[in-house]
């Protein structure tokens, strides 16, 4: 009430009449320029540019420079080591890996620095090798795993100190001839260590009733025949023909005919002990021991072996298989005729069951079922 | 991502300029030329990072793929990120967990929880332990954190990283508009404007961000935004020897990651948190948290 008297008694001042409000605003006025123009001179020149943020940073995030170099950048100048890293399956490992950021190494050696200057690791010690095959629960089945001291027991190896290397070379640990990515593609996808990721379970015989897996010599019959006869059947197919799963639905078998290959187990080393594998001095001086004349000196493991010790050739015993009984050629004969008896002799390591890779075992045993 | 080797291809294939009379020899000539090309540019396998044209950000929208199946937990990834991004000792803007579930038939004590669960029909006290010793920078040196062995009914290893989330609290929370979603689908830092209040370390459900502590402000997985920008895989793809991990555009249909989660089943690291996480982790347990 007393409001509207006021009003109409024109006693109210008008709005910015007095000085005092007129300072008010002034100042107000000049507070806020000020604010904003201390605004524009703080804001960053691309802020809100994307969104509530400097815009610039992107770029600058963007443009850092890449401090691992790459394998293609390792090549350039490894070209020899690296044709043989890329070949095998240690293909996937980045160089880098093992022998530490390159950043400061490619730099060096672009300004012509002393070999001194951004030296890479060279020497692996066993903890490197062991980041990825230590025997580990977690570890997919199919990955190569080893408990250091089973596996230096198991080679013979009297050493605990001796590094990885004096057998298995880094580069190439599987001295495969052909590149992994050329070897065939195989059918046999779902090994027994799919369903199985307890190693335990995998030792024992297969239980009563258990589903039908596909085993190498369900298709690999006459080498699979053969092979028991000879002196490798306590061993793996698989330890030998390695599978590779590459996804749910493929994998690659290798066929590896490389002598380092097999001397990975039959080479004599000082910290090796004779124990039932058959060692040799060196792959050179054995060719030349055995050897009857000069163009013997070129041979392989394989053409001296294969038949005797390992299995027949596939092709040989595929055209035996196929041939009518009276029409076996002398070459195959021995192959499935003398199988059965020398068979009962040899046992079958039941513990090689890895990888769905077994040889022998086809007759499933009733012992036990696991829950 | 467009850097593939087929686009390496591409390139080099390209006529080059002023070639549209060419006699009989000229093409020969040319032909013979270029197929040498395409064989070194296949050879070096140079991913195409002269070729990569201007990057577009609103062509892009990365996210991160693992597949916890395959990962053998040698820790390659976090010894690559740490060397890349130079992440300080202790922290890890990658690491891996390794996780072991155990089952002990003799101690069944059966709680509620499990009751409702499905490990309650196996019977026995399931626990769940996680280690992840040093981030995994060694891998991990021991068989399992478990006693017995015997016990262990299954374990695997998942890696982790910052999920990138579409509507990440991380950003929500920034008081200064340090954290930002880039319009290519990264959550970044600005490392100059970032006062390292430390809010945004404590809004990530995943725990993947960390105060530096030299320089103060705060860091986390860039997804190798610089590497991936040039045409460049991240350093922990680039380091996994069993191509447990993948990256890529999901704008881009043809990309890898696109054809990895066509193809298989993924799932989310807590989706129920409304983050919209883009790490899609295949195969993974209903344990990992």
């Amino acid at each position: 009430m007393s409001h509207d008297d006021s009003e109409a008694n024109g006693k109210r001042p008008g709005f910015l009449s007095t000085a005092y409000s007129r300072r008010l605003f002034g100042l107000l006025f000049v507070a806020l320029a000020v604010a904003f123009g201390v605004r524009a001179a703080l804001k960053p020149a691309t802020y809100g540019q994307y969104g509530s943020y400097r815009g610039a940073a992107i770029e600058d995030e963007r443009s850092r420079t890449p401090a691992l170099q790459g394998k293609a950048t390792c090549a350039k100048c490894h070209a020899s080591e690296f044709d043989k890293h890329d070949k095998d399956v240690h293909l996937n490992v980045e160089c880098e890996s093992c022998h530490g950021p390159g950043k400061a190494h490619v730099q060096a050696r672009e300004a012509k620095a002393p070999a001194t200057q951004g030296k890479l690791f060279t020497e692996l010690g066993p903890d490197q090798c062991l980041r990825c095959h230590r025997k580990t629960a977690a570890r997919p089945a199919l990955h190569p795993t080893i408990d250091r001291t089973e596996h230096y027991a198991f080679r013979g190896v009297n050493d605990p100190a001796t590094p990885c290397q004096s057998c298995h070379s880094p580069h190439e640990p599987l001295f495969l001839e052909r590149k992994v990515t050329d070897a065939r593609m195989h059918p046999l996808i779902h090994p027994c260590a799919d369903c199985h990721l307890d190693r335990e379970t995998l030792k024992k015989p297969l239980p009563a009733g258990h589903v039908v897996t596909f085993q190498c010599q369900d298709c690999h019959k006459e080498i699979a025949k053969d092979a028991a006869t000879k002196k490798h059947t306590g061993v793996d197919c698989s330890t030998c023909h390695i599978f590779r799963k590459d996804s749910d639905f493929s994998g690659r078998i290798f066929k590896n005919g490389n002598p380092r290959f097999c001397l990975m187990c039959h080479e004599k080393k000082p910290f090796k002990t004779q124990g039932k594998i058959p060692l040799i001095e060196g792959f050179k001086q054995h060719v030349e021991e055995m050897a009857a004349d000069e163009s013997e000196k070129t041979k392989r493991c394989a053409d001296c072996h294969l038949e005797e010790k390992i299995h027949g050739h596939q092709d040989a015993l595929r055209a035996a298989a196929l041939q009518p009984p009276a029409a076996v050629s002398p070459t195959d004969a021995k192959a499935p005729e003398t199988g059965d008896d020398k068979s009962d002799k040899l046992a079958v390591d039941p513990a090689g069951t890895k990888a769905g890779g077994k040889a022998a075992p086809t007759a499933p045993a009733t012992k036990e079922a696991t829950p | 991502m467009s850097g593939t080797s087929f686009d390496t291809v591409r390139e080099a294939v390209a006529p080059p300029a002023g070639g549209r009379d060419l006699g009989r020899r000229g093409f020969i000539k040319g032909g013979v030329a270029l197929a040498a090309g395409a064989a070194v540019s296949l050879k070096l396998r140079l991913d195409a990072v002269a070729a990569e044209p201007a990057y577009k950000m609103d062509d892009h929208w990365w996210a991160f793929a693992i597949d916890t199946t395959k990962c053998i937990g040698c820790g390659s990834c976090v010894r690559a990120c740490k060397a890349e991004n130079d992440v300080p000792d202790g922290c890890f803007r990658t690491w891996v967990e390794r996780y072991t579930i155990t089952r002990d038939p003799k101690l069944h004590v059966q709680t509620e929880a499990e009751k409702t669960s499905a490990a309650w029909a196996l019977g026995g006290l399931q626990k769940v332990t996680v280690d992840c010793p040093n981030g995994a920078l060694d891998g991990f040196p021991t068989e399992a954190p478990v006693e017995d062995a015997k016990t262990i009914e299954k374990a695997f290893f998942v890696p982790k990283i910052c999920n990138h989330c579409a509507t990440s609290p991380c950003v929500q929370v920034c008081p200064v508009g340090a954290s930002y979603l880039s319009p290519d689908g990264l959550v970044l830092i600005d490392r100059e404007v970032c006062v390292g209040c430390g809010y945004c370390v404590q809004a990530c459900p995943y725990g993947t961000r960390y105060i530096h502590p030299v320089h103060g402000y705060a860091d986390k997985c860039t997804m190798c935004y610089h590497r991936i920008s040039k045409g460049l895989k991240t350093a922990c793809v680039e380091a996994c020897p069993v191509g447990a991990r993948a990256f890529g555009n999901l704008k881009d249909p043809k990309s890898k990651i696109r054809q990895l989660l066509g193809t298989s089943r993924f799932k989310l690291l807590r989706p129920e948190l409304g983050t919209n996480p883009k790490c899609f982790y295949i195969g993974l347990d209903e344990e990992v948290r």
